[in-house]
Order: structure tokens, then C-alpha cells, then sequence
């Protein structure tokens, strides 16, 4: 049950960032209505057939859409851009060295550790200890509640790499990441652009060069 | 102030998170495994009898499977349908008594429709099944089931049976892979461990083809996961136990680069670890294989003994751990037709041999009919034999189900020797 209500956070936060042109009365009529009708039983419910296709979802990826409908619901992001930065970066490196690993490429199989393994609750804790310093709380609240959820077995899998991340995350990570990069640049270009401008006169607002070059 | 709290409780949230998901036991604790031959049963006859386990009941049976129950009865499990990963696929079963010496009609006891119902997900065809019986009386059946692709993007499910598998419940979906949990199947038969847990060999078939074991407790929690190989070599891992920190490994070839021979992989710690895959001294066509160990050291291996097709079935024995094999039986050899263009009245001349070897069959015009149809093109007729499944029972009987000509599941039952005088007790 825990698999399809993640599964319903995840359809209710594509269905949100795909309305943002709606008012918001509107838009949490849309996220009812996707939780609805995602958690309705299989063949019914959308969950079910999603899953049945995608597999699980991550204890993490549950999480963060939660933070995405509270965004699209409230206006307020309640993750710094910059840690999710790190995170983002942290996801997509690792799963270019885990999934190969894990798919065959070599003996070894980082992926079996996660059946229950001292070394790798090791590192996982080095990493929350490295984020808590860095003051990254939220990749250490999402790290503890991976954790816990795997104690208690809340999903399928007996994995704990199965908590913490799956593909679909890591193709969001990079995604974003993508997005974050050109964002970036759009806004260095501007802000060039802005340091270049020639300067009015009368007190008038700078015009940027190519602008009043134009001109 | 409540700024340094938050800061320290996240810290503290952090120890908690490292005991709760740091295992009671690590994964890797001495495993041993429980060796399951027979003693003083070791040495086998020629006194082989053929029958049919499948009754011809659908076009294509295929990936037998069976298990001993306590009463000393055979029930066996394969896929049935129209055609490999038709929408109509089910599991099948039926009953082997060595006492009448007659196996049951066989009955769909799992259809994909039942299991998507009780899985809650969607399920688009059905696939290899291996059953494991519990001490409890309990039945196990690991069963593939593909919700989209091929049978690349399987996976697998268990099902628990408290009637000794006339009917299934379906229990989990084992998670296996972390890429969309797909790409793992189940052929050959379980071991055991000393401790009560199952290791259930496996194999992966997308972007890597390589075996693997997974260790699973008595809840089906997947506790330990072992890799037999790497790349895309080898699958259908068939584990023969010899000691309790000893097995031997035998898989199919799936390699481009070095085809015609089976792989060997061994182990000397319960499978912590696997020797890398090492060409061996059996030819094989790239075709699963089955096999029991009688003894340490002595092994059976039954496989297709040609390097081409699959069109022969020998019987093979070592005394000395695979160094040596001799050739003991030989259950089909059809080399000498393998063009594969046989002509269809010369085949059929030859099947209705092979039926006609084949004890108590009452199905003989159905299955002719199945094997023209399943094996004869408009090229002309070629022979299949293939996935042998071998157990050997409490009794010292070696049973081996294979696929005959995709159309029938046919049983070859070895019944035990005497044991000499002082092998007894």
C-alpha cells in the first residue's frame, strides 16, 4: 500500500506541475482528484498499472513529491536550491557507478550489499554525518526516513538501496540538474549583459548594449 | 537556541538511522549449505522407464519443474498455452505415483489473470516456475512473470500452496534488481542451507546475461544475493552441493565469443564466493542443463551433448568432480538429421518410435499431431530436446522431466538400486 500512495504523490505532482497555469482552488481540486483516482484498487486505480510497468518508487522519490505538491499548493519550496544542488549531483554520479555495477558489468555487485550489510550502513552514515556538517538537513531527514521505512519493510523490496533510490529519481536528478545548468547560464548572460550596459542618462535605467546597439 | 537543537537532533536522527538499518546479523555469516543426496544411493542402473507428465492438453508445454512431496509422490509444474508467452499461458501441474507408476491428468493450477488479480499489477504472460517444499509441508512456486517485453523484463513472484500445490495464493513480488526490478528468471532447482533458508539460483538476461543466488528466509525476504559470473556469458546456473561449504555451478553458454561448451563456476565458503566462469569439458549447444549430486564428487548432468543443436539428450556421470565424464545414457540422438529439413513422413515415422517407448501413453494421436505442428515447417522437420529438470528422491528414484519437441513433458524415472549389503543403514 505504501508503493501506490508514493505512486499517487508522484502522479499528483506531475499532474500539479503540469496545471500551474490554474488558480489555486483549482489546482488542489486536480491534486485530490489524481490522489483519487491513483489510489483506487488494481485495475482501477492508476497506481497499480503504473507500478506494474515502473516498479516501486523510492522512500526518497516519495518524499520529494511531497515537497513538489506543498511547492505547487503553497508557493513555499522547503528545499534550499543549492543542497538540492548537491544532491541532485551526489544521486547522479553515484547511479552512473551503481546501476552498471549492479546490472553485471563486474563481480562486483554493489547492489547486494543492500540486502543488510554493516559497510554499506557505514558509508551511508559517513554521508549523513558529511551532509549534517555541510548543514544539508533535508538529505539528512531523507536518509533517516529511508532508513526507517526499510526497518520496518514498508515496501516490496528487502533492499536498502531500494529505499534510498531508483531510476526514476535519478532521471528527475538529471533532469534538473539540466535545467538548474541552463538557468544558470541564461541568468550569468543577463547579469553580463546587465554589467555591459551603457550607461542613460537623465537617471533612465541602463540599457544593455545589444539592445541599444539595436537601437 | 532552537536553531543548535534542530542541528543536533538531525545528528542524532543520523545515529538512529544507522541502527536501525544496520543488520542484527551481517549477510555474509558462514553460510553453509545442506548437502541433499542420498546416501548409499549412488549407483544408478540403465533400467530407465519414459513417460509423458503432460497429457497434450495445449499446443506448447515447455520449462519443467517438480518437487518430491512427503508421501514420496512427483508433482511436477510447467508452462502450457498456445505458444511461448501467449496471453494464454498457464502453470501447469499433475501427480507422479511410483507406486501405480501413472502420472495424473494435468491441471492449470495458475493463470496470469489470477495472479494480476491477487498482485495487484498487470501481468502479460507467465513463464519458468520452480517449486521448493518446506518442512512445514508448505509449497513454495517461484514463478516468472512479465508485465511488458520479453522475458528480459521479467520478474519474479512466489506463491504459497498449503494443499501441496493443487492451489496458489500469491505471497510477493521479489525485488531483485535495482533498475525497475526487471531481468530476473528462475530455472533450475533450489538448494538449501543449513539454517533453513533457500538459495534460489537465478539469471539475468538484460544488458548483462550472468547467474546468480539469492539466499531467502522463510518469509521469502531476499537475506543474501551472490553474482555466478558477470557480463554476458552465461545463465540457468544449475548449483550442485557437494559439502556443506562446497557446490559446483554448471551454466549455460550464452557467450558469442566462446560458444559450445557449458560454464563452471565453484564455490568454497556456502557461496560467499564464486570462482570467475571457466569453460569446462562439456560440449553443449548454449542449452539449459540439469543435474543432481549422488554423492561428493559424483555427479549426474543431463544436457544436450553436442555443440550444435538440440537435438540429442545424454545422461553424464563424474566420479571425480567434473574432471571425467562418462556418457551413461543417452535419451535421444538425432544428429544425423539435424539440417532441420527432415522430411515430415520420415520425422513422424521416428516420433511415433518415440511414442511407442513411452509407457502408459493413452495420447499418442494428439501428440503426434502437436509435434507436427510444433516442429515441421514447409522447409521440412527438425528435433527439440530440452530443459531437463533432475531430482533425485528420499528413496534413491531419479526422476528428469525435459521438453519433447515443445510438445510434451516427458519423464524419464530411474528407480533406485538395492543398496549392497554394507552400504545399508
Amino acid at each position: 500500500m505504501i508503493s501506490e500512495l508514493i505512486c499517487a504523490l508522484v502522479l499528483t505532482a506531475m499532474a500539479l506541475r503540469i496545471t500551474t497555469w490554474l488558480a489555486a482552488p483549482w489546482r488542489a481540486l486536480v491534486a485530490g482528484v489524481t490522489l483519487l483516482v491513483s489510489l483506487l484498487p488494481f485495475p482501477w486505480g492508476l497506481s497499480g498499472w503504473v507500478l506494474s510497468y515502473l516498479s516501486d518508487f523510492s522512500i526518497t522519490t516519495g518524499l520529494l513529491a511531497l515537497v513538489a505538491i506543498q511547492h505547487r499548493l503553497t508557493g513555499h519550496y522547503s528545499l534550499p536550491v543549492r543542497e538540492l544542488r548537491a544532491a541532485c549531483l551526489t544521486l547522479v554520479v553515484l547511479a552512473l557507478w551503481f546501476y552498471p555495477m549492479s546490472l553485471g558489468s563486474s563481480y562486483a555487485d554493489p547492489y547486494a550489499l543492500g540486502f543488510g550489510d554493516t559497510l554499506l550502513s557505514g558509508i551511508l552514515l559517513l554521508v549523513g554525518l558529511f551532509a549534517w556538517l555541510s548543514r544539508a538537513y533535508a538529505s539528512c531527514l531523507l536518509l533517516v526516513a529511508a532508513q526507517v521505512a526499510f526497518r520496518f519493510n514498508l515496501l516490496q523490496s528487502d533492499n536498502l538501496w531500494d529505499y534510498l533510490i531508483d531510476p526514476w529519481l535519478v532521471s528527475w536528478a538529471s533532469g534538473w540538474l539540466i535545467r538548474d545548468r541552463l538557468l544558470r547560464v541564461r541568468e550569468n548572460r543577463a547579469e553580463r549583459l546587465a554589467g555591459q550596459a551603457v550607461p542613460a542618462v537623465n537617471g533612465a535605467k541602463p540599457v544593455p548594449v545589444a539592445t541599444a546597439s539595436e537601437g | 537556541m532552537a536553531r543548535k537543537a534542530f542541528h543536533w537532533a538531525v545528528a542524532a536522527l543520523l545515529v538512529v538511522g544507522y541502527f536501525v538499518a544496520v543488520p542484527a546479523s551481517d549477510r555474509n555469516h558462514n553460510p553453509a549449505f545442506q548437502p541433499d543426496y542420498v546416501p548409499a544411493h549412488d549407483a544408478i542402473g540403465d533400467q530407465w522407464q519414459m513417460r509423458f507428465a503432460s497429457d497434450g492438453s495445449t499446443a506448447l508445454v515447455h520449462a519443467a519443474s517438480m518437487v518430491e512431496l512427503p508421501d514420496g509422490r512427483i508433482r511436477a509444474f510447467w508452462f502450457a498455452g498456445s505458444r511461448e508467452g501467449a496471453p494464454d499461458v498457464d502453470i501447469h501441474s499433475a501427480l507422479f505415483d511410483p507406486a501405480s507408476g501413472q502420472w495424473s491428468e494435468e491441471a492449470s493450477v495458475l493463470s496470469r489473470e489470477q495472479l494480476s488479480r491477487q498482485w495487484g499489477r498487470y501481468v502479460r504472460k507467465l513463464g519458468n516456475a520452480v517449486p521448493v517444499l518446506d518442512a512445514d509441508g508448505r509449497m513454495r512456486l517461484f514463478v516468472v512473470a512479465v508485465s511488458f517485453g520479453g522475458w528480459a523484463a521479467s520478474r519474479l513472484v512466489v506463491l504459497e500452496s498449503d494443499d501441496l500445490g493443487r492451489s496458489w495464493d500469491f505471497d510477493e513480488a521479489l525485488t531483485t534488481s535495482p533498475f525497475m526490478n526487471i531481468s530476473t528468471l528462475v530455472k533450475t532447482p533450489p538448494i538449501r542451507y543449513a539454517d533453513g533458508t533457500v538459495g534460489l539460483p537465478v539469471y539475468h538476461e538484460m544488458v548483462g546475461k550472468f547467474g546468480e543466488l539469492l539466499r531467502l528466509d522463510k518469509h521469502n525476504h531476499i537475506i543474501d544475493k551472490e553474482r555466478i559470473g558477470h557480463g554476458r556469458k552465461a545463465i540457468q546456473p544449475l548449483i550442485l552441493v557437494d559439502s556443506p561449504r562446497r557446490a559446483t555451478a554448471y551454466l549455460r553458454n550464452e557467450s558469442e565469443d566462446h560458444p559450445g561448451m557449458i560454464y563452471r563456476s565453484d564455490t568454497r565458503n556456502g557461496g560467499e564466493d564464486w570462482t570467475p566462469l571457466a569453460g569446462g569439458n562439456l560440449v553443449n549447444p548454449s542449452a539449459a542443463v540439469g543435474g543432481v549430486a549422488l554423492a561428493p564428487d559424483h555427479w549426474l548432468l543431463v544436457a544436450n551433448c553436442n555443440s550444435k543443436e538440440r537435438d540429442d539428450l545424454c545422461l553424464k556421470e563424474t566420479l571425480d568432480s567434473g574432471a571425467t565424464w562418462t556418457t551413461r545414457y543417452s535419451f535421444h540422438d538425432r544428429h544425423r538429421w539435424r539440417a532441420g529439413n527432415v522430411d515430415e513422413r520420415l520425422f513422424m515415422t521416428m516420433i511415433k518410435q518415440e511414442l511407442e517407448q513411452t509407457r502408459g501413453d493413452q495420447h499418442t494421436a494428439v501428440f503426434q499431431r502437436r509435434v507436427e505442428h510444433n516442429k515441421c515447417h514447409p522447409a521440412g522437420c527438425e528435433f527439440q530436446y530440452d530443459y531437463p529438470y533432475v531430482i533425485q528422491a528420499r528413496n534413491g528414484d531419479i526422476h528428469i522431466l525435459y521438453t519433447w519437441n515443445k510438445s510434451a513433458i516427458r519423464h524419464a524415472w530411474l528407480p533406485a538400486t538395492a543398496p549392497e549389503e554394507g552400504e545399508r543403514g
